[in-house]
C-alpha cells in the first residue's frame, strides 16, 4: 500500500481507544490540521510563533496594518488547494479540512471552507477543473486577487462627458470609469477571468474597461484597467446598483471606491511566503524589545556597528565596487564607516599573519568618538568581522560572541561559506543579525512585558548569564526528575505504536537522537550530549526562545530545520580510537514551546533511519508526539513551582543585612525574612528524604566528593589520597555541617523557638557558610562545562532577599565572573595547546602547566549610594568574590560571593564540599 | 616562541612614509611590511578611522600618531603597546626635543640624530622593558641616615642652582632623591632614570661614565626647552644626578662642589643600602606609585615550595600582566563599586597578591598556597615597609 518513499503516516480511522493513551486518542481523533501548516516555508524550514491570548492583542493592535483577507491558489503537483487566509486568530479555531501536502491519494476528504464575506463562493470541482487546465500552460503562477481603495474626488455638478441623454451613464460621467454591459461581459469570460455572475445580465461585476481622459479616475493613477469595483463608500456595487448609489452623492467630495485587481505572480518567488515569515520574524524582535519602536533598527542607528563576511581572494578579472563584500548587516548609515574601512580589516588579517605567524583577532579603531572594536574569524580564504563600540561590549566578550555566532551559524547552515555566500539566506541572515545587535546594543530594552503575572527578571544579569558557556539549570528533586526523564526517555524511544511508521512496516523516518527540556528558561532535563545540548543552547539563546517561554508569551511555538551539528558531522579524535564512525546522515532540529515549556528534540535522518530526500518539511506525528510530552509533563510544574519558592539550597544572605549601621535599625526587621525563610525551609524539611541531586543519575551517591579531593591534592602540591567516594563522605559531611552550627554562637538569633528534632532536620538539609550568627553567602554560581550548564541562583530566591545594594552586588558578582572566566579561559587554552604539542591527554593531570591560574580573588568595598546623615561616614562592607577553576578530572569552575568576615579555613572546606551544589 | 620576544619598534615620517629607526634593526622587520602597516594607518585616517591596535593570541601591535607628522608602530607580547608607544617618544623627546621632532622637516638629520636614542629605546623593549621592570630598585629605608643625606643632597642641589637631585646606587639599584625630584611626572622621570641608570651588563658595575653633560628636554615639563642633566660618578657604583639651567659648569661642580658636599660621607654612601623589609613571606615586590615603578625580588630561598629566584622576576612580569584590568582598567569595564581594594591569584607555583590604591599599586609575589586571611595584612605590612603605609 505504501510504496518507497517519503509519506506522511496516514491516521487510521477506526482504533480501539482503550489501548490509547489519552492524550494520543485526542490526537488520533482531531481532525485538525495543523496551523503552522502553511509557513513552513520552501526549504522545509518553520519557524512558527503564535502568541499567547494576551499577547496577541497587543501585537494586533501596534503592528502594520495587515493585507486585507486575500484568497490565492496554488498549484502543487496536481492539485489545486485553495487556501483562504484570515487574521491568526481566526484560524485558530476554525476547523478546516486540507490535503496533505506530500500525499498523492487523500485519505481525508477534501472540501473548502468558506469564509466570511468573500465575494466568491468556489466549489472545489468548479475552478479545479478550470484552473488545471491552466496549469499546463502556467506552471506554478499564482493568482491573487488583492483589494486596493482608491479616493477619488467626484463632483456631481462637473460632469465629464456631455450629453444629456447619458445622464445614466453616472459611472462615467462622474468618475471617469467606462464599463460596457452586456457584451463585455461575454468578453470576460472569453478571456477566462474568474466571474462570479450568478444573476441575471443586468446584475454582474464593473470591470474597468477604460478610463475618461483628465478624469478623476485617470488622475488617481492607481485604477487599471481590468480592475473591478466592488464597493463604493463599503457598498457594495454591480452594475445594477451604481447609478443609483451614485446620485446619492450629495456635492463635491472623496468617494472611497474599493477595486479588486488581479495580479500574476510567479511562485517560484513564493513572496507571499517569504513576507509571512518576515513579518513574523520582526514581530519577533518588536515583541522581544518593545512594541513602541516601530523600527528597532532606528534606536542603534547612531551606534556603530557592522558585521561583514569578506572574501580575502578576488577574482582579478572583474573588477567591481565592493566586490569583496559577501554578506554585510546592516544596510544603513551606522555601518557606513566602518564599511568604508574595510581594506584595513583585508590588509591586517594579512600582515599580522605574517608578521606573528598567528591570526588575528581584534583590532581597535577610533572612529566617531567611540573606541570601536573589530573582531575577526578567518576560515579558509573569507574573513568575518564584527564590529561594535567598546563601551557597549568590551573586547573579551566580543570575543565570546563572535565564537558564538561562529558556531550558532555552523549549526544552523554547515558552514559559514554556505551561510553566506547563498542568495536566499540573506533575509534570515539580516534577521539573525537584527537579534544579534539588538541583544548586544540595547540588552537593557530586553525587558518583560507588562503584564502582571511575570516574574522580574534583572536585565543586567541576563546580559551577564548569557555570556557564560553553556545553559541555566534548575536543580529538582529527585522525583520530579525521574518523571522528566522518563517522559524524555518515552518520547526518544519514538515508539509511537500505531502512530509509528514501524506499524505500517516503513523505515523510520526519523531516529531521536537525544531532547531536553526548558521551564521558564532553565533547563531541567537533558538527554543530548555536551556538545550538541551546546549547540541547540546558543541557537535557542539567540533567538531569544527562553526569554520569551520564561515570561508566558509562548501560545504555541513550532520550530523545525535542518542542522548541522558539528560533533556528529566531523568527529573529533575519539572515534579514532573508539571505532566508531557517526553514520551519513541529515540532522534536524525540532522545538517545540507550549506556554512556559520549551522542548527541543535532535533528529537524525540516515544510518538507521531512512534517508532524507529534498528538504523535507516537519512531519506532524513528530511535532504532535513533542507536544504530548509536553503535556504529559504539565502536571510538574506545580513542583517546579515550589521548587522555585522554596529557599535556596546553599541559603543566601542579602548584602545589606551587613551594613553596620544599618543593621541595628533593621535588626528587628532582619529577623522576620530570616524567621520567614525558616519557617518555609521547614516544610521543605518535611520530606528529609528529598535530597537535591543535580542529573537524578542514581548510581551515583549523591555526595560525590572525589573532584574536589583531588583538586585540593594538587593544589597543596602533594598526592592526597585520591581515593573512591565511600559512604564515610556522608557523616562526614553532616559532622561537618553539624559541627559548624555549633560554633560559639547559634546561627540564629536564638528567638524562635524550636523543638530539637527540626533542628536537626535543618542541620542536615542546610549548608550555611557562616562566621557567627549569620549566614555569610551572597551569592554563587557553579560552572561545569563538563556537561555544559551553569548553575546559579534562581530569580525567585534573589528576589526574595531583596535589598538596595544586593542587586550592585550580584551585578559586580557576574562583571568579575566573567572576567574571571575568561582569565581561565586563557590559561586552560595555552595548557591545551601545550598538552596537545606534547601528546599528553588533557584531562591528565601530568606536567601541569605553570602558568594555569587555578584561583581568582577580588576584594570589594561598598557602601549605601544614598546615604543622608552628614555627621557618620557611610557605612561599609568587604565582600570577596573568589573564582576557583578546577580543571581535573572534569574541568568545574565555582565562583562565589561572600562577606569578608568568614575564615578560611570555612570556605576551604564549603569549596571542597562544592557548596552543596554537586552531587 | 618565546614570550618575550618578538618585540619591536618602527618610527615612520607620516606623510612621506619614509622609516626613520626601526629596533632591533632589520632585517627582523623587512621594510615592504613596514611600509603596508604605516600605508593602513594612513588609509584608517583618511577614511576617519583612527586605528590604533591590533591582537593575536601571542602579540600586540599597536600605531601611534604624534603630531601628524610622526607615527610609531609597535609591537609587543604583552597587552598595551601603547604605552611602550607613549614611552619611546618620550624617550625621543628627552633628547632630541620636540621641535626637532615633529614637524619632521629633514628626515636624514633626523635619521642621524635618532641614533642617539637607540640605547633607550633598547632599554625599553628588552624582556625586562618598560623602565622600572628590569633590575630591582628600591627607596632607601626610612630613618635618620636618609634624612641626612637627603638633607645634604638638597644643599648640594641648592648650591648648583637648582631643586632637582637624586642619588643612584648599583645602576639603579636604590635612589635617593630631592623632593620636587620625587613630583616629577612619570613621563618625565622615567626616561630619566632610564639615561642615569642604565641596566648595567654583566659585570660591569664598575664602569659607566664619569661625569657627563646632557642637554635634556622634559617631555612633560619642557619639551622644547633643554636643561642640563649633569651626572657625576661619586664612587663606583653610586652616583648623583642634577637637572640644571646653563649656570653651575661640570668643571666647577667637580672641582668644587662634589669634594665639598659629598666627601664627608663616601664611605656612608659606600655600603650599599639594604633592602627594605619585607615580611618574610614576600619573594618579590612591585610598586606602582604615581606612575612610577619601583621593584625589587628577594633573592633568598624563601618558604619551602618557593619559587627560585631566577624565576621570579618573569613570574612577577606575568602577574602584572594577568592583572592589568584590574590595575588600570578601561573606562567602561567598571563594576557599580569601582575597583576591588585587593586581589589575588593563585598559581600553582606562586601566589600573587595585589593590593589596590587610588594612588598607588602594590603587586606582591608570594609562595604557593598562601591562604587568604594573611594577604591583606601581608599587603599592608609590605607597604609600610616601602615606606607608604
Amino acid at each position: 500500500m505504501f510504496g518507497a518513499g517519503r509519506y506522511s503516516i496516514p491516521r487510521p480511522v477506526t482504533r480501539n481507544l482503550e489501548d490509547l493513551d489519552s492524550v494520543q486518542s485526542v490526537l488520533l481523533h482531531s481532525d485538525l490540521e495543523p496551523e503552522w501548516l502553511d509557513s513552513v516555508q520552501k526549504n522545509g524550514e518553520l519557524f512558527y510563533l503564535e502568541l499567547s491570548e494576551s499577547e496577541e492583542e497587543v501585537l494586533l493592535q501596534n503592528s502594520c496594518p495587515e493585507m486585507p483577507a486575500v484568497n490565492h491558489v496554488r498549484f502543487r503537483e496536481n492539485e489545486a488547494e485553495i487556501i483562504q487566509e484570515g487574521s491568526r486568530k481566526e484560524r485558530k479555531y476554525e476547523l478546516k479540512k486540507w490535503t496533505k501536502m506530500l500525499k498523492r491519494k487523500s485519505l481525508l476528504p477534501k472540501s473548502s471552507g468558506k469564509k466570511g464575506s468573500g465575494s466568491c463562493s468556489v466549489h472545489p470541482s468548479g475552478p479545479t477543473s478550470i484552473l488545471k487546465h491552466r496549469s499546463a500552460q502556467k506552471m506554478g503562477v499564482t493568482v491573487q486577487q488583492r483589494y486596493k481603495d482608491v479616493s477619488v474626488y467626484v463632483n456631481p455638478r462637473k460632469l465629464y462627458s456631455a450629453g444629456e441623454e447619458e445622464q445614466q451613464r453616472l459611472l462615467e460621467a462622474l468618475v471617469g470609469i467606462v464599463h460596457q454591459s452586456s457584451w463585455s461581459s461575454r468578453r470576460v469570460e472569453k478571456q477566462g477571468r474568474r466571474d462570479k455572475a450568478t444573476g441575471g445580465v443586468s446584475e454582474e461585476k464593473l470591470v474597468v474597461h477604460g478610463l475618461v481622459p483628465g478624469s478623476s479616475a485617470m488622475k488617481t493613477g492607481q485604477i487599471l484597467i481590468g480592475d473591478v469595483l466592488v464597493a463604493v463608500n463599503d457598498v457594495d456595487v454591480n452594475s445594477e446598483n451604481i447609478e443609483r448609489v451614485l446620485s446619492c452623492i450629495p456635492g463635491p467630495m472623496q468617494v472611497k471606491m474599493t477595486f479588486e485587481t488581479s495580479v500574476f505572480e510567479p511562485e517560484g518567488t513564493s513572496k507571499q511566503r517569504n513576507k509571512q515569515t518576515q513579518s513574523s520574524m520582526n514581530n519577533l524582535v518588536r515583541l522581544l524589545w518593545g512594541e513602541d519602536t516601530l523600527d528597532p533598527q532606528q534606536a542603534v542607528q547612531d551606534v556603530p556597528h557592522i558585521v561583514m563576511f569578506l572574501a580575502l581572494k578576488l577574482d582579478s578579472e572583474t573588477s567591481k565596487d565592493e566586490q569583496e563584500i559577501i554578506y554585510q548587516y546592516p544596510i544603513s548609515e551606522a555601518s557606513q564607516k566602518l564599511k568604508s574601512v574595510r581594506g584595513i580589516f583585508l590588509t591586517l588579517s594579512d600582515i599580522l599573519e605574517s608578521i606573528t605567524g598567528t591570526e588575528i583577532i581584534s583590532s581597535s579603531l577610533f572612529l566617531c568618538e567611540k573606541l570601536v572594536q573589530v573582531v575577526y574569524w578567518k576560515e579558509s580564504d573569507k574573513l568575518l568581522i564584527i564590529g561594535l563600540p567598546e563601551e557597549n561590549v568590551p573586547l573579551y566578550q566580543l570575543r565570546n560572541m563572535i565564537e558564538n555566532v561562529v558556531r550558532t551559524l555552523t549549526f544552523m547552515y554547515g558552514s559559514l561559506d554556505s551561510a553566506f555566500c547563498q542568495v536566499e539566506n540573506v533575509s534570515r541572515l539580516d534577521h539573525f543579525f537584527n537579534l544579534f545587535f539588538q541583544r548586544a546594543l540595547r540588552p537593557a530594552g530586553l525587558q518583560p512585558s507588562s503584564s502582571p503575572g511575570a516574574q522580574q527578571q534583572d536585565p543586567c544579569s541576563a546580559l551577564f548569564l548569557g555570556g557564560f558557556p553553556g545553559l541555566r539549570w534548575l536543580t529538582l528533586p529527585q522525583e520530579v526528575k525521574m518523571e522528566i526523564d522518563t517522559a524524555l526517555s518515552d518520547l526518544e524511544a519514538a515508539d509511537f505504536a500505531e502512530l509509528s511508521e514501524d506499524y505500517y512496516d516503513m523505515r523510520r523516518l526519523y531516529v531521536i537522537l537525544g531532547s531536553c527540556l526548558f521551564y521558564k528558561g532553565y533547563l531541567i532535563g537533558n538527554h543530548l550530549p555536551k556538545e550538541d545540548l551546546v549547540d541547540v543552547g546558543f541557537y535557542c539563546q539567540h533567538y531569544c526562545l527562553l526569554a520569551l517561554a520564561a515570561e508566558q508569551r509562548v501560545g504555541q511555538l513550532v520550530i523545525w530545520r535542518e542542522v548541522f551539528p558539528q560533533h556528529h558531522l566531523q568527529p573529533g579524535e575519539e572515534s579514532s580510537l573508539t571505532g566508531y564512525r557517526e553514520p551519513e546522515a541529515r540532522y534536524f532540529l525540532l522545538i517545540v514551546g507550549l506556554r512556559h515549556f520549551v522542548l527541543c528534540v535532535l533528529l537524525e535522518a540516515g544510518g538507521c533511519a531512512s534517508r532524507a530526500i529534498g528538504n523535507p518539511g516537519p512531519d506532524c506525528i513528530y511535532v504532535d508526539q513533542v507536544k504530548a510530552t509536553i503535556l504529559q509533563l504539565e502536571g510538574i510544574d506545580a513542583s517546579i513551582e515550589e521548587r522555585l519558592d522554596s529557599p535556596s539550597i546553599p541559603p543566601l544572605a542579602c548584602a545589606d543585612w551587613f551594613l553596620p549601621a544599618a543593621r541595628d535599625r533593621l535588626e528587628s526587621l532582619s529577623t522576620s525574612p530570616m524567621l520567614s525563610k525558616l519557617q518555609s525551609s521547614y516544610k521543605a524539611g518535611s520530606t528529609p528524604g528529598s535530597k537535591r541531586s543535580l542529573f537524578g543519575d542514581t548510581s551515583h551517591t549523591p555526595r560525590k566528593q572525589s573532584p574536589p579531593r583531588s583538586s585540593r591534592a594538587a593544589e597543596q602540591g602533594s598526592e592526597g589520597p585520591v581515593g573512591e567516594e565511600s559512604t564515610n563522605a556522608q557523616p562526614v559531611l553532616e559532622q561537618a555541617t553539624r559541627k559548624k552550627h555549633t560554633l560559639p554562637n547559634p546561627f540564629h538569633s536564638g528567638s524562635l523557638k524550636k523543638n530539637s528534632s527540626e533542628k536537626d532536620t535543618e542541620f542536615l538539609n542546610a549548608i550555611k557558610l557562616t562566621s557567627g550568627p549569620e549566614n555569610t553567602l551572597f551569592h554563587y554560581l557553579s560552572l561545569e562545562t563538563m556537561q555544559g550548564i551553569f548553575i546559579t541562583p534562581t530569580h525567585k530566591e534573589v528576589a526574595q532577599l531583596g535589598g538596595s545594594i544586593h542587586p550592585q552586588l550580584i551585578e559586580n558578582f557576574y562583571q568579575c565572573c566573567l572576567s574571571i572566566h575568561s582569565i581561565f579561559q586563557q590559561s586552560m587554552r595555552k595548557e591545551k595547546k601545550k598538552k596537545a604539542g606534547s601528546g599528553i591527554s588533557e584531562f591528565s593531570k601530568a606536567a601541569e602547566d605553570p602558568d594555569l591560574v587555578r584561583e581568582y580573588g577580588l576584594l570589594f568595598e561598598c557602601s549605601p549610594e544614598k546615604w543622608t546623615d552628614q555627621k557618620k561616614p557611610p557605612p561599609t562592607m568587604n565582600y570577596w568574590v573568589v573564582g576557583r577553576l578546577i580543571p581535573h578530572p572534569k574541568p568545574q569552575e565555582c565562583y562565589v560571593c561572600f562577606h569578608d568576615s568568614v575564615t578560611d579555613a570555612a570556605v576551604e572546606l564549603a569549596f571542597k564540599l562544592s557548596f552543596g551544589l554537586a552531587a | 616562541m618565546d614570550e618575550e620576544g618578538g618585540a619591536f619598534l618602527v618610527g615612520v615620517a607620516t606623510a612621506s612614509g619614509l622609516p626613520l629607526f626601526c629596533r632591533p634593526p632589520r632585517p627582523q622587520v623587512p621594510f615592504p611590511l613596514v611600509g603596508a602597516l604605516h600605508g593602513v594607518h594612513l588609509f584608517g585616517a583618511a577614511a576617519g578611522a583612527e586605528l590604533r591596535q591590533a591582537a593575536t593570541p601571542t602579540a600586540h601591535l599597536g600605531w601611534a600618531g604624534y603630531g601628524d607628522s610622526l607615527t610609531l608602530i609597535g609591537l609587543s607580547p604583552g597587552p598595551a603597546p601603547a604605552r611602550i608607544l607613549d614611552s619611546a617618544f618620550g624617550a625621543m623627546v628627552l633628547l632630541l626635543g620636540r621641535e626637532q621632532l615633529l614637524p619632521v622637516r629633514n628626515e636624514e638629520r633626523l635619521k642621524r640624530e635618532l641614533r642617539g636614542c637607540f640605547p633607550l629605546l633598547d632599554s625599553l623593549l628588552s624582556p625586562g622593558g618598560g623602565w622600572g621592570m628590569g633590575a630591582p630598585c628600591w627607596p632607601l629605608p626610612p630613618g635618620p641616615a636618609r634624612d641626612a643625606l637627603q638633607e645634604r643632597l638638597r644643599r648640594f642641589a641648592g648650591a648648583a642652582g637648582t631643586d632637582l637631585g637624586c642619588v643612584v646606587w648599583g645602576g639603579g639599584v636604590a635612589w635617593l632623591s630631592t623632593a620636587p625630584w620625587g613630583a616629577l611626572p612619570e613621563a618625565d622621570s622615567a626616561p630619566l632614570r632610564a639615561l642615569l641608570a642604565p641596566p648595567p651588563p654583566e659585570g660591569a658595575l664598575r664602569g659607566g661614565v664619569a661625569a657627563r653633560d646632557l642637554p635634556v628636554f622634559l617631555p612633560n615639563s619642557s619639551p622644547e626647552v633643554p636643561l642640563r642633566l649633569l651626572q657625576l660618578r661619586l664612587l663606583p657604583g653610586v652616583g648623583v644626578g642634577l637637572l640644571c639651567g646653563p649656570r653651575p659648569s661640570l668643571q666647577l661642580l667637580l672641582t668644587q662642589l662634589v669634594p665639598q658636599f659629598w666627601g664627608p660621607v663616601l664611605e656612608q654612601l659606600r655600603a650599599r643600602p639594604r633592602p627594605p623589609p619585607l615580611p618574610p613571606q614576600v619573594l618579590g615586590y612591585l610598586l606602582i606609585h604615581r606612575g612610577r615603578r619601583q621593584s625589587g625580588i628577594l633573592k633568598g630561598a624563601g618558604p619551602g615550595g618557593a619559587l627560585p629566584p631566577p624565576l621570579r622576576a618573569a613570574a612577577l612580569r606575568r602577574l602584572l600582566r594577568l592583572l592589568e584590568p584590574q590595575i588600570c582598567p578601561k573606562s567602561g569595564g567598571r563594576g557599580p563599586h569601582g575597583r576591588p581594594k585587593l586581589c589575588y591569584l593563585a598559581l600553582p607555583t606562586h601566589t600573587g597578591c595585589c593590593l589596590l590604591r587610588p594612588e598607588l599599586t602594590l603587586l606582591l609575589l608570594l609562595p604557593p598556597g598562601t591562604p587568604r586571611d594573611p594577604l591583606s595584612p601581608t599587603a599592608l605590612s609590605a607597604l609600610s615597609a616601602l615606606g607608604h603605609g
